[in-house]
């Protein structure tokens, strides 16, 4: 955990998140293989749901639970295809931001973890 | 289940219903209107209570101080003590019809003589009856006009809008209460000269009110950085002030203005669908400041592609008509 809480300040924070929730919710709005999951009325209440998705895989402060990722996702009938595209864009937000490389492998790592409860497997 | 104290009477809820709605099924005529959190007319007073946001969404500071919020948003979880507001808690004034002017086939221009401090861009909540309650923008501008100044759609079956267009009359008082919504020039933000983002104004309707008291503010403050104004209707006969609106910017050489309808033709406006338009027209909106205003269904869909081509959603101000 004292490795993860560093990712977080090491790249910036609640400031990181704050930079890198639009950029993500932007492409995967834009990602025909999951947008369905994100196009709410509700953008700035999804907007939240991104930020806080973007806090736990940054290694930052949150609440999330296995079985929260579990509960939240169970009825979405997701597959590997849904989460690669998430973790792709993922990755383009952080490349985009220029986070280095060594630092994106570990948030992706992060949110490989709760891949199994994601996928509901 | 809980039990709600309203006016120190009691009244029995029912599974997952609201406080407004405990109420009124009990015959209690509570004034309500949107019941969606927009309106403020459901306002109530509470006491020994913790409100969640979304029951205090849109009330001012001095609102939540006097223990204000949407009963219309409350579902209670214990035992409830709830009060009718005073008319000052809720904000409610009086205004006075001074002009009524039909500004093309279905939109009426109402013109108030009262006394209200407000942001241009605020709506406000017009009380026809405690059942009646509706919400309309202000197109004034405080330092431009001294009434304010409402445009108002016909509505098929619009128990207001059929009233205001077919009752009332010149003269006759209107109780309101407001003012009320964020979809107002960042003055605060603006005051750092190198904070000042060009703008994109777009207006479909009678969304044209709201977006008219934006610019007259932006214009107050000198924004010196290019402002669009793209205005639409599904057909060009749905226009109406577009002289005053070509009066209005002629002078600032910045502001361009852009009229776009479905159907029709004239010689001050182009054919085409607004989303095209603006697609096509403003394709990277990165660092803009974003304004859309008019029905829910064009808002939402405007936002969402405003975002898409790279507008921070913290600068969308929208104002969706319900």
């Amino acid at each position: 955990m004292t490795e993860e809480t560093s990712i977080y300040d090491s790249i910036g924070g609640e400031k990181a998140v704050n930079a890198a929730v639009d950029i993500f919710y932007r492409k995967v709005l834009a990602d025909d293989r999951i947008s369905q999951f994100f196009d709410s009325v509700d953008m700035d209440g999804q907007r939240a749901k991104q930020k806080a998705f973007l806090t736990m895989v940054f290694g930052g402060p949150n609440n999330y639970t296995g079985k929260d990722m579990r509960e939240a996702h169970k009825h979405m009938d997701l597959n590997e295809t849904h989460f690669n595209a998430v973790a792709e864009n993922l990755v383009g937000t952080l490349e985009e931001l220029s986070v280095p490389k060594d630092i994106i492998d570990k948030i992706v790592a992060i949110a490989v973890s709760v891949k199994a409860d994601v996928l509901n497997q | 289940m809980p039990i709600i104290e309203f006016n120190h009477n009691k009244y029995e809820s029912l599974e997952g219903e609201t406080v407004l709605e405990a109420l009124l099924r009990q015959g209690i005529p509570i004034p309500h209107g949107c019941k969606s959190g927009i309106c403020q007319g459901c306002l109530m007073r509470y006491d020994n209570y913790t409100p969640t946001p979304v029951e205090q969404n849109g009330l001012s500071a001095s609102q939540r101080q006097k223990n204000l919020f949407l009963s219309c948003q409350c579902k209670p979880k214990n035992n409830i003590q709830v009060y009718e507001p005073s008319e000052s808690e809720a904000n409610q004034f009086k205004g006075v019809l001074v002009d009524k002017t039909l500004l093309n086939d279905s939109v009426m221009r109402l013109r108030i003589q009262a006394n209200l401090d407000y942001i241009p861009g605020q709506y406000v909540t017009l009380w026809k009856a405690p059942d009646a309650i509706r919400n309309y923008s202000l197109a004034s501008h405080p330092d431009y006009e001294q009434l304010l100044e409402f445009h108002i759609k016909r509505i098929s079956n619009g128990a207001v809008s059929y009233w205001v267009f077919d009752e009332l009359e010149t003269g006759q008082s209107i109780k309101f209460s407001g003012p009320i919504g964020t979809c107002v020039y960042p003055v605060n933000i603006s005051e750092d000269q190198h904070q000042i983002k060009p703008m994109l104004m777009i207006a479909m309707g009678t969304g044209l009110a709201p977006i008219l008291g934006v610019l007259k503010d932006a214009l107050k403050h000198q924004h010196n950085k290019p402002i669009h104004l793209v205005v639409g209707t599904t057909h060009s006969n749905g226009f109406y002030y577009v002289d005053e609106i070509h009066e209005l910017i002629k002078s600032h050489s910045n502001v361009k203005s852009h009229f776009i309808s479905l159907e029709g033709n004239s010689n001050y406006s182009t054919q085409g669908n607004i989303y095209d338009f603006c697609k096509q027209n403003f394709p990277d909106l990165k660092n803009h400041w974003i304004f859309v205003c008019g029905k829910a269904s064009f808002v939402q869909k405007m936002k969402k592609q405003c975002f898409l081509s790279g507008a921070q959603l913290s600068d969308i101000y929208a104002d969706a008509f319900l």
